[in-house]
C-alpha cells in the first residue's frame, strides 16, 4: 500500500488525539475523589449527622476557624517581619539567618507537636525541672497547657511561617529600588513610602504565602489530634473510624472543602497580581545598614523562630534518639526506613511520569482543555489528605463490596479486599495529592524553554517524541530532579492518607512516629521522627539555593 | 539671577559609582539642560545627587539660590521639590494611572487634587486611560505617565534619567520632540541625562558634556557640534573623523589639500594637527578633487555614505548625494570644505 503524505499526517494526528484524550481521562480519574466528596452532599444526611450537628459540628467549626485565624496572625507576624529585616537590612550573619529561617519547613507539625509535649508537658523535662528546683507539686504553679488549641496554633505557626517568609522575602528583595526612591522623590518620607509602596507591592506575595500556610493548617491531622483539639480533620477520622459512618465523614469533608476552596481562590487572585507587581527591571537592592544595637536585636529576633521551630525540637529529638539507640529495635527501624523509601520513590516516579505526560500534552496542544486539566490537577495539593483518602475510600469500598457480593454468588466464596487497603490505592492517593507538586516543577521548567526551540527542532525534522527526548528532557533535567525530590519528601512525611489507606500491618516512618507518640513512647518515636526531619532538610537546602540569592 | 539650578564645584565619590570631580554649571529658569557623556562618566551620579539620593563629597548644589546639598548638609529627597522621571519609569504597579499621578500631591484638598490630576492627564493626552494599571500601558504611555506624575506636584526642576532608552528608536524621536514642546510650553526647567547625542540635540538648550567625571564642554547643541573644544568632544559628538595631518607655518596642509585660515592656524611655525572633518565637509568634486579609494559604501536613501582611504591609510567619511554612485574599489574625487573644519594642535609628536 502506498502511503500518501495525507494518510501519514492523519494517522499521526489520530495518534496524538488518543494521547490527548488519555490525558483528559487521567485528570478525570484524579478528580474523582473530590467529585464524589462534593456529590456526597446530595445523599441523605444520616442520624449521625443530626447528632454531629447538635454536638460536635459547632466545635469543629469554631476550633478550625480559631486555628486558621491564630496561625494566620502568627505566620504573618513571623514571616513578614523576618522577610523584611533579612531582605533589606544589613547586619552580620544576614545570609546565614536568611537561610536558616527556612529550616522549620523540614519539621512536620506532628513531630514538633509531640517533641514539645515531651518538653513542656506536665511530665515533660521543663516542668519536672521546675518542680524539683522549687519543691512544688503539680498544680502549685501556673504553666500554660501545651496540649490545647493555643499550643496547636503555636506549633503550626512555628513550622508554617516559612511559607510567608519565603514569598514575602522574594517580593521585598525583588522590588526595584527606584520604586521606593520615586516615592521619596514625590514627597513621601521613608516610613510613609514603606507603608504606601513597599508593603502594598509585597501584599500579593504575602497573601499567597499565607494561603499556602493556611491550607497546610486545614490539612493538618497529626498535631491537632495529638493535642486533642477537635477540628474538621479529627472529626472526619472519628466519624468514620470511630462511628463507621463513611458517608457522614464524606459530608464533613465537603464542608472542609468549602474552607479550602475559598483559600484557593484567595491565592489564585493574589498570584495573578504578583506578575505585575514584581518589577525586576533594575533590582539592585541597596541594604539599609544597621547600628550595633539594632543589628544585635535584629539577630536575636530572627534567631527566635529558628531556635523554636527547628533547633530546639531537633536537638531534643537527637538527644532522645541517642539515649534510646540501644533500646530501639534496629531491624524494625531499618524495615520502616526501607518501607518508607520504597513507597516514596515509587510515588515520586509515578508522579513524575504523569506530570511529564500532562505538561507535554499541554505544550503540544495548549488548548483550553489542557489549561483546565492542569488547574484541576493542581487543586490536589490544596485538598487535605484526609479528604482525598475518604474520597478514595468511597468508591473503593463500594467496589470491593459489590465484587465480593458477586463472587459469593458465583464461586460461593469472598475474594477479600481488592481495592481498599492495597499499595496500589495508596499510590493512587499520593498521585491525586502530590501530582500537582511535580507538575508545577515540570511546568516551571517547561516555561523556560522558548517555543521557538520546539519550532526549530520540528522544522529540522524532529518528531514530537524526539522533541521530548532530545530537547525537553535534557533541558528539564534540574526540574525533573526537583520534582522527584519534592514528592519524595512529601510522601515520606505524609500522615493521614497513609494512616487511612495503608495495607494492614504496613508501617512507615511517619506512621510509626505517630503511633509511638500517641502511646506516649516519645523516646522510641525519636529515631523515626529524626529520620523524617533529616530527609526533609534536603529540599529546604535546595530551595535555599534557588531562591535566597541576592542579586549582586 | 534667574538661575534655577546651580552646581558649584561638585565632587562625588563612593564605592560602586562613577566618580565626579569639580563639576560646575548653572541652568537658567525654563531651560532644558542635558548631561551628556559615555556610560560611566558620572552623569547619573550627578542626577541622583541633585535628587538627593546620593551625598556629595565637595561643593554645593543650589536650587533657586538655596543650598540643597553640601558635604555637611543633605536635604531629604522628599523635601526638595525636585521631580524625577526614572529610567525604568518606576510607576507604582499597584496604583492606577490616576493614583500614580496623584501620589505626589500631598498638600491639597480632594477637589484640588482631582483638578490637578485631570490637568496632568490632559497635558499628556491620556484622559481615557486614567483607570488603567501601568502594566496595561505601552512603553510610550508609561513614559508619559511617569512624566505627568513627576510634574503633578509642580516641582522647581524636573530630572529625567535616560528618559527614552526604554523605547524603540522610532518612538524615541517622536517622544523627545513631544516632551520638549510640552516642557517649553509650561516653561519647566529640566535636566536630562543621556548617552545618546541625538536625544541630547533634540531635547536640550544647553549640553554639559562629561568625560570621566569632569566637564569637557558646556554649550548649545550647535556649539558642541561646530566648535568642539577638545579632541574628546570632537570625537564624541557627531560622526566626524579626526585626521592626522601636518601644516607649514603659513597654514598650508602638507598633503596639498588646501590652506587653513589665519584663525585656524596662527602659529609662527608649522606642526602636526588633528583635523575634525565631518562627512558633510568632504565634497565630491570632479575637477579639483583628489581621487581616493572607496573602501565601504552605505546607502542612506537621499545620500551615500562613502568611507574613503587616504594615501597614508587614514579613513575619511564622505556624504554624497545618491546620484554620485561609484562602486567599492573605484576612486572618488573629493576635496575638503576646510573653512568649517576644526583644528587641534597636537603637541610634539
Amino acid at each position: 500500500m502506498e502511503i500518501t503524505p495525507t494518510t501519514v499526517s492523519a494517522a499521526h494526528r489520530s495518534h496524538w488525539l488518543t494521547l490527548r484524550n488519555m490525558a483528559t481521562c487521567l485528570t478525570a480519574i484524579l478528580a474523582m475523589p473530590l467529585f464524589l466528596i462534593m456529590a456526597s452532599l446530595l445523599q441523605p444526611f444520616s442520624d449521625t449527622w443530626q447528632h454531629l450537628s447538635d454536638t460536635l459540628l459547632t466545635e469543629y467549626v469554631i476550633n478550625t476557624s480559631l486555628l486558621v485565624f491564630g496561625v494566620g496572625i502568627g505566620t504573618l507576624l513571623l514571616g513578614v517581619s523576618s522577610a523584611w529585616l533579612s531582605a533589606l537590612c544589613e547586619f552580620p550573619g544576614r545570609k546565614l539567618l536568611s537561610w536558616a529561617l527556612l529550616l522549620p519547613m523540614a519539621m512536620p507539625a506532628y513531630i514538633i507537636a509531640y517533641t514539645y509535649s515531651g518538653i513542656f508537658d506536665s511530665f515533660g523535662i521543663l516542668q519536672i525541672l521546675i518542680r524539683s528546683t522549687f519543691g512544688w507539686e503539680y498544680g502549685d504553679y501556673y504553666f500554660p497547657q501545651i496540649r490545647s488549641l493555643g499550643g496547636a496554633i503555636c506549633m503550626l505557626t512555628l513550622v508554617l511561617y516559612p511559607y510567608v517568609y519565603l514569598l514575602a522575602r522574594v517580593a521585598f528583595s525583588g522590588q526595584s529600588l527606584t520604586t521606593f526612591e520615586s516615592s521619596r522623590n514625590l514627597g513621601r518620607g521613608p516610613w510613609n513610602s514603606f507603608f504606601c509602596v513597599s508593603l502594598p507591592l509585597a501584599r500579593p506575595a504575602i497573601i499567597a504565602g499565607l494561603s499556602l500556610a493556611l491550607m497546610e493548617t486545614l490539612a493538618d491531622y497529626g498535631a491537632v489530634s495529638y493535642f486533642g483539639v477537635n477540628t474538621f480533620t479529627t472529626g472526619i477520622f472519628r466519624t468514620w473510624q470511630g462511628l463507621g459512618e463513611l458517608l457522614t465523614a464524606a459530608q464533613l469533608c465537603a464542608f472542609l472543602l468549602v474552607f479550602v476552596l475559598s483559600l484557593i481562590l484567595f491565592e489564585r487572585e493574589s498570584r495573578k497580581r504578583l506578575r505585575y507587581y514584581q518589577n525586576f527591571a533594575h533590582a539592585k537592592t541597596k541594604l539599609i545598614p544597621l547600628k550595633k544595637w539594632h543589628a544585635a536585636s535584629v539577630i536575636i529576633l530572627l534567631s527566635f523562630p529558628i531556635i523554636m521551630g527547628f533547633l530546639l525540637p531537633a536537638t531534643q529529638l537527637t538527644l532522645w534518639a541517642i539515649n534510646y539507640w540501644q533500646k530501639v529495635e534496629k531491624v524494625d527501624f531499618f524495615h520502616l526506613l526501607l518501607n518508607s523509601i520504597t513507597l516514596a520513590i515509587a510515588a515520586s516516579v509515578i508522579c513524575l511520569v504523569f506530570a511529564l505526560f500532562l505538561s507535554f500534552i499541554k505544550r503540544r496542544f495548549g488548548g483550553h482543555r489542557e489549561l483546565v486539566q492542569t488547574e484541576v490537577v493542581k487543586l490536589g495539593y490544596a485538598v487535605p489528605g484526609t479528604v482525598i483518602a475518604v474520597g478514595i475510600m468511597l468508591p473503593a469500598g463500594w467496589l470491593d463490596q459489590k465484587i465480593n457480593e458477586l463472587s459469593v454468588l458465583w464461586i460461593d466464596d469472598t475474594l477479600g479486599l481488592i481495592f481498599s487497603g492495597t499499595l496500589g490505592i495508596l499510590l493512587f492517593a499520593y498521585l491525586a495529592r502530590f501530582l500537582s507538586i511535580s507538575l508545577q516543577a515540570i511546568e516551571s521548567g517547561m516555561s523556560t524553554i522558548k517555543p521557538h526551540l520546539d519550532e526549530s527542532a520540528l522544522s529540522l525534522g524532529a518528531s514530537p517524541s524526539h522533541l521530548l527526548s532530545r530537547i525537553h528532557l535534557p533541558i528539564l533535567r534540574p526540574s525533573l530532579f526537583t520534582a522527584l525530590l519534592l514528592v519524595f519528601v512529601e510522601v515520606l512525611k505524609e500522615l493521614p492518607i497513609t494512616l487511612i489507606l495503608r495495607p494492614f500491618n504496613f508501617n512507615t516512618l511517619a506512621i510509626r512516629t505517630y503511633e509511638l507518640a500517641s502511646e506516649e513512647q516519645l523516646m522510641d518515636a525519636a529515631l523515626p521522627a529524626l529520620s523524617i526531619v533529616a530527609i526533609g532538610l534536603v529540599p529546604v537546602l535546595l530551595i535555599t539555593r534557588i531562591i535566597i540569592q541576592d542579586k549582586n | 539671577m534667574n538661575e534655577q539650578l546651580s552646581l558649584n564645584r561638585v565632587s562625588i565619590k563612593y564605592p560602586n559609582t562613577a566618580a565626579v570631580t569639580n563639576v560646575s554649571f548653572a541652568l537658567p529658569r525654563g531651560e532644558i539642560g542635558c548631561l551628556l557623556g559615555p556610560s560611566g562618566c558620572g552623569k547619573t551620579s550627578l542626577l541622583r545627587a541633585i535628587a538627593g539620593f546620593e551625598p556629595i563629597l565637595d561643593g554645593q548644589i543650589k536650587l533657586k539660590g538655596n543650598i540643597i546639598s553640601s558635604p555637611s548638609f543633605r536635604q531629604p529627597p522628599e523635601q526638595r521639590s525636585v521631580g524625577m522621571v526614572f529610567q525604568d519609569f518606576a510607576l507604582f504597579p499597584h496604583l492606577t494611572v490616576q493614583q500614580n499621578i496623584g501620589f505626589g500631591i500631598t498638600q491639597a484638598t480632594k477637589e484640588q487634587t482631582a483638578i490637578r490630576i485631570k490637568e496632568m492627564l490632559d497635558l499628556i493626552s491620556l484622559q481615557s486611560l486614567a483607570q488603567r494599571y501601568p502594566h496595561e500601558l505601552s512603553g510610550g504611555q508609561q513614559q508619559r505617565v511617569a512624566l505627568a506624575r513627576a510634574l503633578a506636584p509642580d516641582p522647581e526642576i524636573l530630572l529625567l534619567d535616560e528618559p527614552f532608552s526604554n523605547l524603540d528608536s522610532v518612538r524615541r524621536g517622536q517622544l523627545a520632540a513631544e516632551v520638549r514642546s510640552l516642557l517649553k510650553r509650561r516653561r519647566i526647567t529640566a535636566l536630562m541625562v543621556t548617552h545618546d547625542q541625538d536625544e541630547a540635540f533634540a531635547m536640550s538648550d544647553q549640553i554639559v558634556l562629561l568625560d570621566q567625571g569632569s566637564v569637557a564642554q558646556i554649550g548649545s547643541p550647535k556649539d558642541l557640534y561646530h566648535y568642539p573644544v577638545s579632541i574628546f568632544a570632537a570625537d564624541f559628538i557627531g560622526a566626524g573623523k579626526l585626521i592626522n595631518l601636518e601644516v607649514d607655518a603659513a597654514g598650508n596642509l602638507l598633503n596639498g589639500w588646501g590652506k587653513l585660515s589665519n584663525k585656524q592656524w596662527s602659529e609662527k611655525s608649522g606642526g602636526r594637527i588633528k583635523l575634525l572633518i565631518r562627512p558633510d565637509l568632504v565634497i565630491f568634486d570632479k575637477e579639483k578633487g583628489h581621487p581616493l579609494f572607496i573602501v565601504e559604501k552605505l546607502f542612506q536613501g537621499a545620500n551615500y555614505l562613502y568611507h574613503l582611504a587616504m594615501a597614508d591609510g587614514q579613513i575619511l567619511s564622505c556624504l554624497a548625494p545618491n546620484d554620485i554612485d561609484h562602486a567599492i574599489g573605484d576612486e572618488l574625487p573629493v576635496r575638503f570644505k576646510l573653512d568649517q573644519a576644526v583644528v587641534f594642535k597636537t603637541e610634539g609628536t
